[in-house]
């Protein structure tokens, strides 16, 4: 079915099946309800209607029964009755045709007039004294109400419509039995009312309930007996049976013929069935089909209460469902124009879809077909349009792919051409005879592919013949697998050389798993190989080398610390196998090394990749502790991935022991140079105090000795005694408190030199450039007037910048030049040069003087603390002043040295960090 | 200089007091002399910590402290002495043999108003003189 047709149906369907369900079940519904509304309404109308003329009748009765109740009428004496009744007949007013007065033998008085000859009674010739009297014995009122068979019973009756014997008007006789005051059945009033007055007031009643505008809707009256007696068909109803020439027929006891009809017995069984419903007295519906007109029909009945009657109104079935089949019009209507109009718009939105669709179609099949096809136009923005759009981009990739592929094909054959080494197609066994071969094996063979082709010779005879095996063996397995296959082997080429090459190939299968022929190419791999071998002959060397070296050797996989390779010098008695590890090998642990004393270069070099020389301590044989720097190097691969670390390990247990040793020894001094900063400066420090107090009291001891001297000339003593104490006074205690004196200032000296070398040893430098230039200007300045007095001439050359500390630089200078002014050779002129330069990274400077010189026994000596070469000269000093400046240019990377010649003068020379 | 300045006297030798005696003699400094041979006996009458005589602070005091001492050192009494809100105000003169220029550096930052180096003579009278100066400017 195409896609328009689709679509129509499908909206259609769509729009009208809901539309549809909701019709059928609104008519479903809605037909039974009206007809039950409708139904419902007739009925109660027709209560009404009953109620009315139930009315009508119950007054007629409780007329006849009053009278029957009077004493009057129980006397039975018409002549006292007769006018009674006349005047009762005129107060009706018409409504009573005439009053009866019936005897219990059947004869009767009447108020239309009765045989005077015969007691007023009623005969058939009133005026004939003879006349045979009338007799209702075969009325059923009379039967009824004083027949023979309902005697001494009260009883009152409606009659059905009947024809009066008398009038021939059609009556109904409304009868009661009229009792005697003992009980007895006396006789029995009756009156009749005419049927048209009864008719008119049905007719009436018809009116009101029965609208003008439905003129099927029709009437009837049944007596209890079923009877019509109030019909629209005059046939049906009581009537008198005429004949040919139009009189009524008179039957054998001479009453006219009347003929009825019954609903009981109505040709429609079902309406005969509805009459025995009505003549039950109930209320319904029912439903049957008129016999004469075929149609379907519904009767609605209700009964008269007091007339024992039933009423019932006919009308076609269809009447009744007209609103219903207005509606259903109504909604055909509706229907076949909603049919119409979405059919139309289903139309259209299929064409509207499908004309896109049928375009994009047609030119997909253009492209399967392999033509070219031109862009579709895209009407719209909606999926369609995008569908379009997808289309013509998908078709032009298409076309594009398709070119490409026949770009590439071309490229692959190129390729195939240019490959290194020769692509095959071959049969499956030996001899391996080609269905193709490129170009390529010339070059490994020396054959041209065409001779392989053309199945001149077949490559299998060209390999080796041992290999022959290895090759068979490894396509049978890949025929099995169906796996590719590799394998090595020599041919014998064209020259008569043996060559080796790879091949790698698979076997091709039919869809039922034949293998059909093997695809592959075939390598030279003889250079290769010839390399391999002499890789091979490397290998074995480099090992024997490091066999050969005395420092542990090895490799280790980086994966799992395992020794890949590793010298005899390692191994020890090891064994190289599976499972060894660097650190079971040098350990003889079993886990990696690790924390700060065993840094893991294996995990060091995983985080850096660079190589590391860690210091480990290692086991040997005996369980002896060596300790070894270990230099470990990664190998990586050419991606920079981390194989494997190679260590080799230099034994430095000796120089560890040494290093520790040193490291001990150092502590201890710096321990035992602290302690004697500390011994130095408390001892000068606690000395000092006894030395005041020695040279405070021996102040006070001379101050007393002048005292005592004093008060000893105003004493008389005798001369030698005078001569005595003045020689203890004035000589021997002056001469004692002189040594003292002396004594205390030596030690004090002492003193003050330990502590100015101790301090020159601690306080703290402050490093920086020294302009010297500058320094020397202020030294030379302050010791200006001290040469000048002692007739010395100083020079200071340009002096080189240097680095060290200023106040203890300015020391060591000032020192050198005072000691060059104190030991002058007072025989000549005294001179001092000041001179500097750079030296690589050192600034030296020299103080050279023209003075007495130092003997060369004692040139070292003269650093040495408290060493004075002349003690008794009066330059004096404490000694200390060359201690102080060693100390000082020791802590500065300085160093001071002395060139001197006796008698002719010293060269004092500084060096100094440079700049 | 006032008499009424009372001058303290932390050393722990004797010799160094009859020194500094005979020397205030000498000079006519005739106020009173309270020695105390250690560092602890000068605390405690600082601080009032025992039961021999305490300080007044209604009167006037100079303190001439010796550095090396038992128990308490010099330069720790001048450090608590600075540091106590009723005692920073008295001068202090530190009378000791070191002449370390550490030492010196320490009490000058620590706010001694003169350091002395024995033997004693015209320098400890000085001292004593710039001392009392001190109240004269801010008298009692």
């Amino acid at each position: 079915m195409r896609l328009g047709l689709k679509i129509t149906i499908y909206t259609l369907l769509i729009a009208l099946l809901p539309f549809i369900a909701t019709m059928i079940i609104t008519l479903a519904h809605n037909s039974e309800y009206i007809q039950t509304l409708t139904l419902n309404s007739v009925e109660n109308e027709l209560k009404t209607g009953a109620e009315a003329i139930s009315g009508y009748f119950s007054t007629r009765i409780s007329d006849i029964a009053t009278y029957a109740d009077m004493p009057m009428l129980k006397t039975m004496d018409w002549k006292r009755i007769e006018p009674y009744l006349q005047s009762e007949l005129k107060r009706h007013e018409g409504i009573y045709e005439k009053l009866l007065l019936g005897r219990l033998d059947s004869h009767y008085y009447v108020t239309a007039g009765g045989n005077p000859a015969q007691d007023g009674l009623a005969s058939f010739d009133n005026s004939d004294p003879d006349s045979r009297l009338k007799s209702i014995r075969q009325r059923p009122y009379w039967q009824i109400t004083a027949g023979p068979k309902n005697v001494n019973r009260r009883t009152v009756y409606l009659s059905d419509p009947m024809i009066s014997y008398t009038t021939g008007v059609k009556q109904v006789m409304v009868a009661s039995s009229i009792m005697s005051d003992e009980g007895k059945t006396a006789g029995m009033i009756a009156g009749a009312i005419e049927w048209d007055q009864i008719e008119s007031l049905i007719n009436k009643i018809r009116k009101r309930i029965i609208p003008e505008d439905i003129p099927e809707q029709k009437m009837f009256l049944i007596s209890a007996d079923g009877v019509y007696i109030y019909h629209w068909d005059p046939k049906k109803i009581v009537h008198l049976v005429l004949d040919e020439a139009g009189k009524p027929l008179i039957n054998e006891i001479g009453e006219k013929v009347v003929s009825k009809s019954k609903v009981t017995e109505d040709p429609s069984a079902e309406l005969a069935k509805a009459g025995k419903s009505m003549v039950a007295g109930e209320t319904g519906t029912a439903f049957y089909t008129d016999a004469e007109t075929q149609e379907e029909m519904a009767v609605v009945f209700a009964p008269i209460a007091s007339a024992r009657y039933t009423i019932a109104i006919v009308q076609p079935k269809r009447v009744i469902m007209k609103p219903i089949i207005n509606l259903q019009m109504y909604l055909i209507t509706v229907m076949v124009v909603t049919i119409i109009v979405v059919l139309v718009v289903s139309l259209l939105m299929a064409h509207k879809i499908s004309i896109p669709i049928i375009t994009l179609s047609n030119a997909a099949k253009q492209i399967a077909k392999g033509q070219k096809h031109a862009t579709i136009k895209t009407t719209s923005k909606d999926e369609v349009g995008e569908l379009t759009e997808t289309f013509n981009s998908m078709a032009v990739s298409l076309q594009e792919r398709e070119l490409s592929l026949k770009n590439s094909e071309k490229r692959y054959r190129t390729l195939v051409e240019n490959i290194p080494g020769a692509v095959y197609r071959s049969e499956i066994d030996f001899p391996w005879y080609m269905m193709h071969m490129s170009e390529a094996v010339s070059s490994i063979t020396q054959y041209n592919a065409t001779v392989f082709i053309d199945r001149n010779i077949a490559f299998g005879n060209l390999i080796i013949a041992h290999d022959i095996e290895i090759v068979e063996k490894a396509v049978k397995d890949a025929c099995v697998n169906h796996e590719p296959f590799t394998v090595e082997y020599g041919i014998v080429d064209a020259n008569g050389n043996t060559r080796y090459v790879f091949e790698k190939g698979q076997v091709i299968y039919d869809e039922n798993d034949k293998p059909l022929w093997l695809d592959g190419v075939i390598m030279d791999i003889t250079e290769h190989k010839q390399a391999v071998e002499q890789d091979v002959e490397k290998g074995r060397f480099i090992k024997k080398a490091l066999d050969a070296l005395d420092h542990p050797f090895y490799v280790i996989n980086i994966d799992d610390y395992s020794i890949a390779m590793a010298n005899s010098a390692a191994l020890g008695d090891h064994v190289l196998e599976e499972g060894l590890t660097c650190y079971g090998l040098t350990h003889r642990f079993n886990k990696p090394c690790s924390g700060p004393n065993e840094i893991c270069p294996i995990k060091e070099i995983r985080k850096t990749h660079k190589p590391l020389t860690v210091e480990h301590t290692h086991y040997d044989s005996f369980g002896n502790k060596r300790r070894y720097e270990v230099h470990a190097h990664p190998i990586l691969d050419r991606s920079g991935k981390l194989m494997q670390v190679i260590e080799y390990n230099i034994d430095i247990t000796e120089k560890h022991h040494a290093q520790m040793e040193q490291k001990r020894l150092m502590k201890i001094l710096e321990t035992k140079n602290k302690e004697l900063q500390s011994i130095v400066y408390v001892a000068s420090h606690d000395l000092k105090s006894p030395l005041v107090n020695i040279s405070g009291f021996g102040k006070e001891l001379s101050m007393y000795c002048d005292r005592l001297s004093k008060l000893l000339t105003k004493t008389e003593l005798t001369e030698s005694d005078k001569k005595k104490i003045d020689e203890i006074i004035k000589e021997s205690v002056p001469e004692s408190l002189e040594f003292i004196n002396a004594s205390t200032k030596k030690i004090n000296m002492l003193i003050n030199g330990l502590l100015q070398v101790s301090r020159a040893g601690s306080t703290q430098l402050n490093i920086e450039s020294l302009d010297m230039n500058k320094i020397m200007k202020d030294i030379v300045e302050t010791i200006e007037f001290q040469a000048k007095q002692a007739g010395v001439s100083i020079n200071v050359d340009d002096l080189p910048p240097c680095m060290g500390d200023l106040p203890k630089t300015n020391q060591v200078f000032s020192n050198l030049l005072s000691n060059a002014l104190k030991y002058l050779d007072p025989s000549r002129e005294g001179k001092i040069h000041i001179s500097g330069w750079k030296e690589n990274h050192i600034s030296v400077y020299c103080i050279e003087d023209n003075g007495i010189g130092i003997a060369p026994d004692y040139q070292e000596k003269i650093f040495e603390v408290f060493h004075r070469l002349h003690p008794d000269d009066s330059a004096g000093g404490e000694g200390i002043g060359l201690t102080i400046v060693m100390r000082i240019l020791d802590r500065q990377n300085g160093r001071i040295w002395v060139e001197s010649e006796t008698g002719k003068g010293s060269k004092f020379y500084v060096s100094l960090p440079a700049l | 200089m006032r008499n009424d300045i009372k001058l303290l006297l932390a050393e722990d030798d004797r010799g160094h007091y009859v020194l500094t005696k005979h020397c205030l003699k000498k000079a006519c400094v005739e106020n009173e002399l309270l020695w105390f041979t250690d560092g602890e006996k000068t605390m405690n009458f600082l601080f009032a910590r025992s039961k021999e005589p305490a300080i007044d602070h209604n009167n006037l005091y100079i303190l001439l402290l010796d550095i090396r001492m038992p128990k308490v050192d010099g330069i720790t009494i001048l450090e608590k002495i600075k540091q106590d809100d009723q005692l920073k105000d008295i001068p202090v003169i530190i009378v000791t043999t070191s002449n370390s220029p550490a030492n010196i550096g320490k009490c000058s930052r620590l706010g001694c108003i003169d350091y002395v180096v024995k033997p004693l003579g015209e320098n400890l009278i000085d001292a004593i003189e710039k001392a009392s100066n001190t109240f004269q400017i801010c008298p009692a």
